[in-house]
């Protein structure tokens, strides 16, 4: 299932491949949430693709791992891989630095 | 094709990536390897296996529990809710992650958790989370603080419980208690409901209006500390412990209202109990019930006074009811009917068997007619009681039918009405013999003026004739004759109680003493008198003369009784009555008191009770013709009665009868001793102003007096003789005058004469009066009076003894023992 985060101006397009709930998929989930809401809120949009639901999808974006969060926009695309506690870096490809 | 420096940097991205990758997967940062080389993307978990296994049983374990489980971290993100957590919230478990609790709460029940949370209680709280569909859930919220491995605070745990629906359902139970509360208020009865501690649960509004008292007032108190008198206090208690126990019959207990007024209820109680079946309390509706029972008060009273009247009018009452057949009958009916109370069986068999065997017939008749009619009835018939006393009895009735026509109930009333009967029968004879002598004294009184001629025509002719002439017989005769019929006529005016007499008063001795000679020539040699006397006799007052005469009648017909010879008993005593038996035969009724009684008995034939009714009617005789004319015992009754007394009759089929006169005792002294009148000298030389309108009496009263020296002046009537007095040129010594004449009767004209003559004697005369006047006068010893027919003798005497000036008297007694 996918879940947007709507907002006004969606400047920010993520997406977040996860597997169901494992602890690595939970921190990310957490994580991306917490920095969105604190640097982009009103700004993104986040698409959380859970890929035990979703298999197919991983390949149509390359995915090797989960978690990896893709910055889909804006340009360039983004992977990050892994839980995304490191929070300096997560900014970085997010481009708030 | 693309430029090989962009090429380049693609290549440096993706080796980034790896390098990024591996680092990921060798820092335990991956959860899964998504392998594409089969075509089917397969996701390989990564060496955390064994650790997600266990992971995987707590997982399971919160998964499965109803309560909700929620992780957050330590800046209240959440990292995990389980299934039914996120049921409650309404959403996804996954969707949850990363948000915070006051993401789904509203301002104040953040403000509620947070202030919760930092006051650190161990307790839940109720929290109200909103769902994204704009629904709430209601929650118990229990929130604990995580600790890591080093003890450092890691985040909060949090339990909630789902009690929308006790929530829910505690506001639809309240609701229910709304609608009850609205239907008990809208019913016109009490309705309480009490624990069984008796204290009050609930109470509708009548109950509160009634009580005068509210609803916030009344409930969580104690019914009976609160609501009912103090004195019934433990009664009403016993009652409640009863119901508990189950005993559940309708109890009447009183209450006291606020005003202090005490109303009766009549409760219906039911218990009320828990799932378990153990008694939680008690539901009533009571009835006020204080008129009805204020209305049974008046109803017993009005029965009670309705009893009460019954009784005092001796009035009884029945009842006879169809269906069963039986009857019932008041106590005073059964007395009528010579029953103790309660002795009568209720049945119509003995009711008929006491009707008198008489009178049975007509009665079950006129029953019968009114059963099938359905009408009133009346009765009246006698009945016999045990002791073989005779009552009459007249009753009413009424039958009620049912809608077919057929007898449902019969209803009555009764009364003995022996004495009216008694009375009316009493009447009736009295009736009958007034008719008999105003019959008799019609007769009596135009036979005595002819009698009145023949006698004294009579005795002129002895007079003349000389002693040896034989037609003296002849003449002898017919004086005899006259004399006889004058006797007749007399006996039927005493009869008729037109008779003037004189009453003195005197002890009845002197009476039976002075006629004992009389009496023993009476009877004859066969015949034995004995005479029984009370010494200490009383005295009555009466006119001797009369008394004699009812004497000896009495003893005539004691005699013709005794055909052969017998014993007969004179007796005088004092006897006190009572009130008089109704059971007597006599038509007589005497009052009670104090009575001097002359009896005569004989041994002779006796007389049947019909032939005892009927023995004081004048003509009816049991002889034979001619032998006794039948009014000797109707004078006898008639003197008694004008007497002030009475006469009555005991007698016995072969064995005798007793004729007992009572007479009125009285204590007044006796008036002078009677004497016999000589007859003897009666001649004088004064004048007399004779007024008489018959022809005949007049010349011969004339011409006796006449003939005995008197100065004679006749006058037809009063006119004539006022006129006469006007112009006298002497005075007149006596006024002889006939009470009964046309225009003016005697008395009148003795009363203007004497306004002429003052010092004038009068004497009246007459055959037959019923002037009251002259009647009253002579009782009171006021007027001289004369009967008609009188003998030559009768009247000079009589002259003389008024011109002498000696006190008032009756008649001159000439006692003669006529043949009866």
């Amino acid at each position: 299932m996918a879940v947007r985060q709507r907002s006004k101006k969606a400047t920010l397009q993520l997406r977040l491949y996860v597997v169901g709930d494992a602890p690595n998929s939970v921190r990310a989930i957490v994580n991306t949430r917490a920095i969105c809401e604190k640097w982009f809120v009103g700004r993104y949009e986040l698409e959380i693709v859970d890929m035990v639901k979703f298999p197919h999808r991983a390949m149509a974006d390359g995915i090797i791992v989960t978690p990896t969060l893709i910055r889909l926009a804006p340009p360039p695309v983004q992977r990050l891989i892994g839980n995304l506690s490191d929070m300096d870096r997560v900014l970085t490809a997010l481009g708030a630095q | 094709m693309t430029p090989p420096h962009t090429r380049i940097r693609e290549l440096e991205a993706k080796l980034a990536e790896a390098q990024d990758t591996i680092k990921a997967l060798l820092s335990d940062q991956v959860d899964a390897i998504v392998d594409t080389s089969s075509g089917t993307p397969l996701l390989l978990s990564t060496a955390q296996s064994a650790l997600r296994d266990s992971e995987e049983r707590y997982r399971r374990i919160l998964e499965t529990t109803q309560e909700g489980i929620w992780l957050t971290d330590a800046n209240g993100s959440t990292t995990y809710v389980n299934g039914s957590m996120a049921a409650m919230l309404g959403c996804d478990a996954l969707s949850c992650v990363g948000k915070q609790h006051a993401d789904f709460l509203d301002a104040d029940e953040s403000q509620r958790l947070t202030y919760h949370v930092r006051g650190g209680s161990p307790e839940p709280i109720a929290l109200r989370f909103e769902r994204p569909d704009g629904t709430s859930v209601w929650t118990l919220f229990n929130v604990v603080p995580v600790r890591d491995h080093l003890g450092a605070p890691d985040g909060l745990l949090a339990m909630a419980t789902d009690v929308s629906e006790r929530r829910n359902s505690a506001r639809a139970l309240r609701f229910e208690q709304e609608r009850a509360q609205q239907v008990l208020d809208t019913a016109e009865v009490f309705l309480v409901s009490f624990d069984i501690d008796g204290r009050i649960v609930l109470v509708n509004r009548y109950a509160c209006d009634a009580l005068g008292q509210s609803v916030e007032s009344l409930i969580g108190r104690s019914w009976i500390e609160s609501c009912v008198p103090e004195r019934f206090h433990d009664g009403v208690r016993a009652r409640f412990a009863a119901l508990l126990e189950g005993d559940l019959s309708v109890v009447e207990n009183p209450i006291v209202t606020s005003s202090g007024d005490e109303r009766l209820i009549e409760w219906r109680n039911t218990l009320q109990r828990d799932e378990a079946g153990a008694v939680t309390g008690i539901f009533s509706s009571g009835v006020d019930v204080t008129d009805r029972h204020r209305a049974a008060e008046d109803l017993r009273a009005a029965e009670e006074r309705i009893r009460f009247a019954l009784e005092a009018a001796g009035i009884g009452t029945w009842d006879q009811d169809y269906a069963s057949g039986t009857v019932q009958w008041s106590e005073i009916l059964e007395a009528q009917y010579g029953l103790a109370p309660g002795e009568f069986d209720g049945t119509f068999e003995t009711f008929a068997g006491l009707v008198h065997p008489e009178d049975r017939d007509a009665l079950l008749t006129t029953m019968d007619a009114a059963m099938r009619s359905g009408s009133d009835f009346v009765t009246h018939h006698r009945v016999v009681h045990a002791d073989g006393s005779v009552r009459f009895i007249a009753g009413a009735g009424r039958v009620l039918l049912d809608d077919r026509g057929q007898p449902l109930r019969a209803v009555g009333i009764s009364r003995d009405v022996t004495d009216r009967e008694d009375l009316e029968r009493r009447y009736q004879h009295s009736q009958r013999m007034e008719a008999f002598g105003q019959l008799a004294g019609g007769i009596a009184h135009d036979f005595n003026n002819i009698l009145s001629v023949i006698l004294t025509c009579g005795e002129f002719l002895l007079t003349d004739l000389k002693p040896r002439d034989p037609a003296r017989a002849d003449v002898e005769e017919i004086i005899k004759a006259g004399r006889r019929a004058a006797d007749l006529t007399r006996q039927l005016l005493m009869f008729s109680r037109k008779q003037v007499l004189a009453p003195r008063v005197f002890a009845l001795a002197a009476v039976t003493e002075g006629l004992s000679g009389m009496l023993e020539r009476v009877v004859g040699e066969d015949m034995t008198i004995t005479y029984r006397h009370d010494g200490e006799l009383g005295r009555v007052r009466a006119d001797p003369g009369s008394i004699e005469q009812v004497l000896l009648n009495l003893v005539v017909n004691a005699r013709d009784a005794m055909p052969t010879g017998g014993a007969l008993t004179i007796e005088t005593r004092n006897e006190t009555v009572g009130a008089m038996p109704p059971a007597s035969l006599q038509p007589a009724s005497l009052a009670p008191g104090r009575y001097v009684v002359l009896s005569v008995t004989d041994s002779g034939m006796g007389m049947d009770k019909a032939t005892q009714l009927r023995v004081f009617e004048p003509f009816f005789t049991t002889k034979a013709v001619g032998k006794g004319t039948g009014l000797g015992l109707s004078t006898a009754f008639g003197i008694v009665q004008q007497s002030l007394g009475a006469i009555e009759v005991q007698s016995e089929l072969g064995a005798g009868t007793t004729f007992s006169v009572y007479l009125p005792q009285v204590d007044d002294a006796p008036d002078e001793t009677l004497t016999l009148r000589a007859v003897g000298g009666s001649r004088g030389s004064e004048s007399i102003l004779l007024v008489e309108d018959e022809d005949q009496v007049r010349t011969i009263a004339r011409t006796i007096l006449e003939r005995h020296g008197y100065h004679v002046i006749e006058q037809r009537s009063g006119a004539g003789a006022l006129a006469h007095c006007r112009q006298a040129a002497t005075e007149i010594d006596l006024l002889l005058t006939d009470v009964v004449m046309p225009q003016m009767g005697g008395p009148e004209l003795a009363k203007r004469v004497a306004e002429i003559f003052p010092h004038i004697k009068v004497l009246f005369m007459s055959g037959y009066t019923d002037d009251s006047v002259v009647r009253h006068g002579v009782l009171k010893g006021e007027s001289d009076f004369l009967q008609k027919p009188f003998t030559s003798a009768e009247l000079t005497h009589k002259v003389r003894s008024v011109l002498d000036g000696e006190p008032p008297s009756g008649p001159v007694r000439v006692v003669s023992a006529s043949r009866e």
